[in-house]
């Protein structure tokens, strides 16, 4: 297994990214937390934990941001839209051929779509 | 949704970090659907939105280094054996100063203060975590809840007055060298924008020294009026360090500004000047950290390894390795992150295409 670098990633920073992957050029906090949740049912994802980790994203480099001109909508204000960067489209396609490689594993071992046998 | 009162959008702005003000109120706004929704996930997501800028923008080397100089100038160094103990009274101030510092980064303007208001606004906010602790203190006291040990001396609120110039100035200092923004290195790649970056990094080396000296004469002179009420109170050794701190205000007078380009100097030759001084400041600055903390390394090593009047324990030697060791790493994380400024400022400069001049 690597070493842990600025690209490594926990496993609500690789829904995030998908989140931003699928929304395409629509992604923005409230869309992005609604993705979010979407992904990680029946869990329920705080919209704070989405912006921690969006920030935390911007920083390693994987994701960037940009406002929008303010909007009636929203009150006169500005949306912050985020897009991935190389970084992220490459750290993202790593995290979801391991989760790929897992999904076989776990296939091979209890059968497609099978939950797991429980203890008698 | 049910129109939102002015007054709660007002308030919920204001309560919110203003680097994430603009973008999460308007997401509250379109993705809640009642006043109280509105409410409700503002106050949940604060937290987050509060640790988030914390993590973004503290310095945890300039934290630390802070915290050290408060707990020192709280006497919790001094290994006496009181009720409370020294140390437990001095770490409760120091915590509240430490997260109030925190705090302060949390909600600090998005775009830099200037450096003497952002000095004075951190100093409140240190001033104020320590009064708080002394009302709450004083107030347990009435109660009957705590005993009079718990109360700073008014020696210990005079030193920590006094710490306030190393605080200010190690937060000061820290942002010497900003990181060049994007928009910053594609300007200094046109025609004279190098020149008047440099100018601007002449102006704020200057700033930066004026608050360095002013920081260095008021220490020495604090010192001086403490020495004129107790006269034991600052041992020898700490008087050359003190000294130091006359001999560097005066090099920093004399040699510590950055010097001005000639008229109509070319691309190249602003670059290395440029160049060459920011690498100077670089190692000027660094070296005026350690001497800021020579007295508090002194003073550790004495407490701690080299006690006046009987051998030290092997706990207590312990201790002020570890102490010494762990003020050493912050200073060090302090000027690597330094560095790291530093060299990012040095790569946008090797970027400057020379043909614009």
């Amino acid at each position: 297994m690597g070493m842990a670098d600025s690209t490594s990633l926990g496993s609500f920073e690789q829904v995030v990214l998908a989140a931003i992957l699928s929304l395409g050029e629509e992604a923005y906090g409230v869309t992005v937390h609604a993705r979010v949740e979407e992904l990680s049912r029946p869990k329920r994802v705080v919209l704070g934990a989405v912006y921690a980790t969006l920030d935390r994203l911007t920083d390693k480099g994987l994701v960037r941001s940009w406002m929008s001109e303010p909007r009636p909508e929203r009150g006169g204000r500005s949306r912050r839209y985020f897009a991935l960067e190389p970084a992220g489209e490459r750290a993202l396609r790593d995290a979801a051929e391991t989760a790929r490689r897992m999904c076989n594993l776990v296939e091979q071992r209890w059968g497609l779509s099978s939950p797991r046998p429980a203890k008698s | 949704m049910a129109p939102l009162p002015p007054f709660l959008v007002a308030a919920m702005h204001r309560i919110l970090p203003p680097a994430s003000r603009e973008t999460v109120v308007g997401d509250l706004w379109e993705s809640c659907r009642t006043p109280g929704h509105f409410l409700s996930q503002g106050l949940a997501v604060l937290p987050f939105l509060i640790l988030a800028q914390v993590r973004r923008r503290s310095s945890w080397p300039v934290l630390g280094l802070q915290a050290f100089v408060l707990f020192a100038c709280l006497r919790g160094f001094v290994p006496l054996e009181t009720n409370p103990p020294m140390w437990l009274r001095a770490a409760l101030p120091t915590s509240l100063a430490f997260l109030a510092l925190a705090w302060h980064d949390a909600y600090r303007a998005v775009h830099p203060a200037l450096v003497a208001r952002r000095i004075w606004s951190e100093a409140a906010a240190v001033a104020v975590a320590i009064a708080f602790y002394e009302l709450v203190a004083g107030l347990l006291r009435d109660a009957g809840v705590l005993s009079d040990g718990w109360l700073l001396h008014p020696v210990e609120l005079v030193s920590a007055a006094c710490s306030l110039p190393v605080l200010s100035v190690l937060r000061a200092g820290s942002g010497l060298l900003p990181a060049p923004a994007p928009a910053r290195r594609v300007a200094a790649q046109r025609s004279g924008a190098l020149a008047a970056d440099y100018a601007s990094f002449r102006r704020t080396v200057g700033r930066r020294n004026w608050v360095e000296i002013a920081a260095m004469l008021a220490t020495v002179t604090l010192a001086g009026l403490i020495v004129v009420r107790v006269p034991a109170a600052i041992p020898a050794k700490i008087w050359l360090t003190l000294f130091g701190f006359l001999a560097l205000s005066l090099y920093l007078l004399l040699k510590g500004h950055a010097p001005a380009v000639r008229d109509g100097a070319r691309t190249d030759e602003i670059r290395h000047a440029f160049r060459v001084e920011i690498l100077r400041q670089h190692r000027l600055r660094s070296g005026l950290v350690w001497w800021w903390f020579a007295p508090l390394f002194i003073g550790l090593a004495t407490r701690f390894l080299l006690p006046a009047h009987n051998a030290p324990s092997v706990a207590q030697a312990v201790a002020g390795v570890v102490l010494m060791s762990l003020l050493a790493a912050c200073i060090d994380a302090l000027n690597r992150e330094r560095a790291d400024l530093v060299t990012a400022r040095v790569e946008a400069l090797d970027r400057v295409d020379p043909s614009f001049a």
